[in-house]
């Protein structure tokens, strides 16, 4: 009961604070502007004057290519600022003992905001998605739906993954700006770690990103990327569990 | 079945004791004020009461039930915190819904009960966000909250120590409207209110406790009498004498009153016309009083070798 109505309460705050605009704004721009942009690259690129660079032709890969290191980069900086205070604020305003000295459990706190912070960003995504599609598709003629729709679920699947090591550092941290320094720490371990242990990167979801562009050039198939996503989805619940394990020992 | 019973609760931080073996009991019906200086562990025990933090050692029973091993009671209790933060983006009512619901309450039910709580808090006309709301307006919306879903118990943390004069009315005047339906756990430091709203009092200092009893016997059994002694003028050796006097105790000179209390009356009676001569001094006024409780707690909690510092 408590864990549907706090959901609930989740989401009627996403879309009465600013948390509504971020996200799918901010998605929607890169679907638009990354065909757009990856379109105009060569004459932008020739209006710049004396210095001559030759680019190959541009293809619908690449418009997605730009797409999703837009999601990748700044994409996820944003999901991790958006969503780094979700616990930890609560604890250092005083809402959280409002809400836990009512009988409210700790897992379903933690959950629900997980579950409201997964809808939003996915919901954001299918609108970017389409958008960046259909631009492409305008700018560029031919574009493979099946491919880049694997390459979003890929993404997807990814996004949860930091969102899961996000929110269990805000119900670990005590305040949102130390959640936010462990989070981004998360993030550029998870980077790093298919450079560094090569032959564990298959099982990486840093690995996820690269598969997103390898799957659209048609490099791997989405079976190949499997591991990492089970690895991701089996470390999304793990960072969610230890941060719940933790947030249970703690005193608010 | 008492409402709350504490045994020998313990809390710990490092080797500071906040909360040191306490044991207490209260009954079910009452309005029982739970009184110390700052830092005597009032806010923590309550934390620990409420499922908010975990005792080092010791049990405590909430409407009978065993807290360490189920969350169940949080169902028949409320909580007001010292100072309640709400989400600012809700309305009084929309926050009150969704304290309800927490309770799993049935709409048609909470509608009702949402009303007429903003009625007692004298919040029913109010449209804003709690985000614009006073601080005595988000005290008396706090009040509301922790009545929502009916409790038996219902705590209450220095409801009324971060509020101007007004506020501290309304809210004392909200107390005393609903407290005749519920056991209240009045935590203060603000003697004065305890005194306006509750009936049994247990005085907290150093997270151990130094009292527990009804006012009235606490009156009784420590307050002894105070009296108020205006003279004509008061000699330096006026203090000294009266000082000396084995029935006298907290002795204040202000102008030309003086206030002390009194162990033994009949001696004093005795005793007094014959200083004043002595010393040469007239009496425009002498009236003796009931003690009230912060002389009560003075007296006691200086007797436990406190320092704290009393408004």
């Amino acid at each position: 009961m408590g864990a549907r109505v706090f959901f609930r309460k989740e989401l009627a705050e996403i879309f009465k604070t600013a948390k509504i605009y971020i996200i799918p704004l901010l998605f929607l721009l890169f679907g638009f502007a990354s065909p757009v942009l990856t379109k105009l690259l060569p004459d932008i690129l020739a209006g710049l004057g004396e210095l001559e660079i030759v680019l190959p032709e541009m293809s619908w890969e690449d418009a997605f290519d730009q797409f999703f290191k837009n999601l990748n980069q700044i994409g996820i900086i944003a999901v991790i600022l958006v969503f780094m205070g979700t616990v930890a604020e609560e604890k250092h305003r005083g809402t959280a003992v409002m809400i836990l000295s009512k009988p409210v459990s700790r897992v379903a706190f933690v959950l629900a905001k997980f579950g409201a912070a997964a809808l939003l960003v996915l919901f954001s995504l299918i609108p970017a998605y389409l958008a960046c599609f259909l631009y492409t598709k305008v700018l560029f003629g031919a574009v493979s739906f099946a491919l880049s729709l694997q390459a979003t679920l890929l993404f997807a699947v990814y996004v949860l993954y930091v969102l899961g090591f996000t929110i269990g550092a805000s119900a670990v941290m005590k305040t949102q700006i130390a959640a936010g320094g462990v989070s981004v720490g998360l993030l550029i371990f998870t980077s790093l770690f298919p450079a560094l242990w090569q032959e564990l990167a298959v099982f990486s979801p840093g690995s996820l990103t690269g598969y997103q562009i390898s799957l659209l050039t048609g490099s791997i198939s989405l079976a190949e990327a499997f591991p990492a996503v089970l690895s991701a989805l089996a470390l999304t619940v793990f960072f969610l569990s230890t941060g719940i394990f933790l947030f249970k020992r703690q005193e608010v | 079945m008492a409402a709350v019973e504490m045994e020998k609760l313990t809390k710990k931080f490092g080797a500071l004791a906040a909360v040191n073996h306490l044991t207490l009991r209260v009954p079910e019906g009452t309005v029982f004020g739970f009184l110390g200086p700052n830092g005597a562990g009032k806010t923590t025990t309550l934390r620990i009461l409420l499922g908010l933090a975990a005792p080092t050692a010791g049990a405590v029973r909430i409407l009978g039930e065993n807290i360490r091993k189920s969350r169940g009671y949080l169902r028949r209790v409320g909580f007001l915190p010292d100072v309640p933060v709400f989400y600012n983006w809700m309305t009084a009512r929309e926050y009150l819904r969704f304290a309800g619901e927490l309770f799993g309450l049935e709409p048609t039910r909470l509608g009702k009960k949402i009303e007429e709580l903003l009625e007692l808090v004298g919040l029913q006309k109010e449209k804003k966000r709690i985000g614009g709301f006073s601080r005595g307006m988000k005290q008396r919306l706090g009040l509301a909250q922790a009545l929502v879903n009916d409790p038996e118990v219902v705590f209450l943390d220095e409801p009324t120590s971060a509020l101007d004069p007004i506020g501290r009315k309304e809210v004392l005047e909200s107390i005393n409207a609903f407290k005749d339906r519920v056991t209240v756990f009045f935590s203060t430091h603000i003697l004065a209110d305890v005194e306006r709203v509750c009936n049994r009092a247990a005085i907290l200092n150093r997270g151990e406790l130094i009292i527990e009893d009804g006012i009235t016997e606490l009156r009784q059994k420590y307050g002894g009498r105070t009296m108020e002694l205006e003279v004509t003028e008061v000699p330096e050796d006026l203090f000294p004498k009266l000082q000396a006097a084995s029935w006298c105790e907290r002795l204040e000179v202000k102008g030309n009153l003086l206030q002390f209390g009194v162990t033994d009356g009949e001696k004093a009676g005795r005793s007094l016309p014959p200083l004043l001569a002595e010393a040469g001094v007239g009496i425009i006024r002498l009236e003796s009083r009931e003690p009230n409780l912060e002389e009560i707690f003075l007296k006691l909690v200086k007797k436990n070798g406190s320092q704290s510092f009393f408004p």
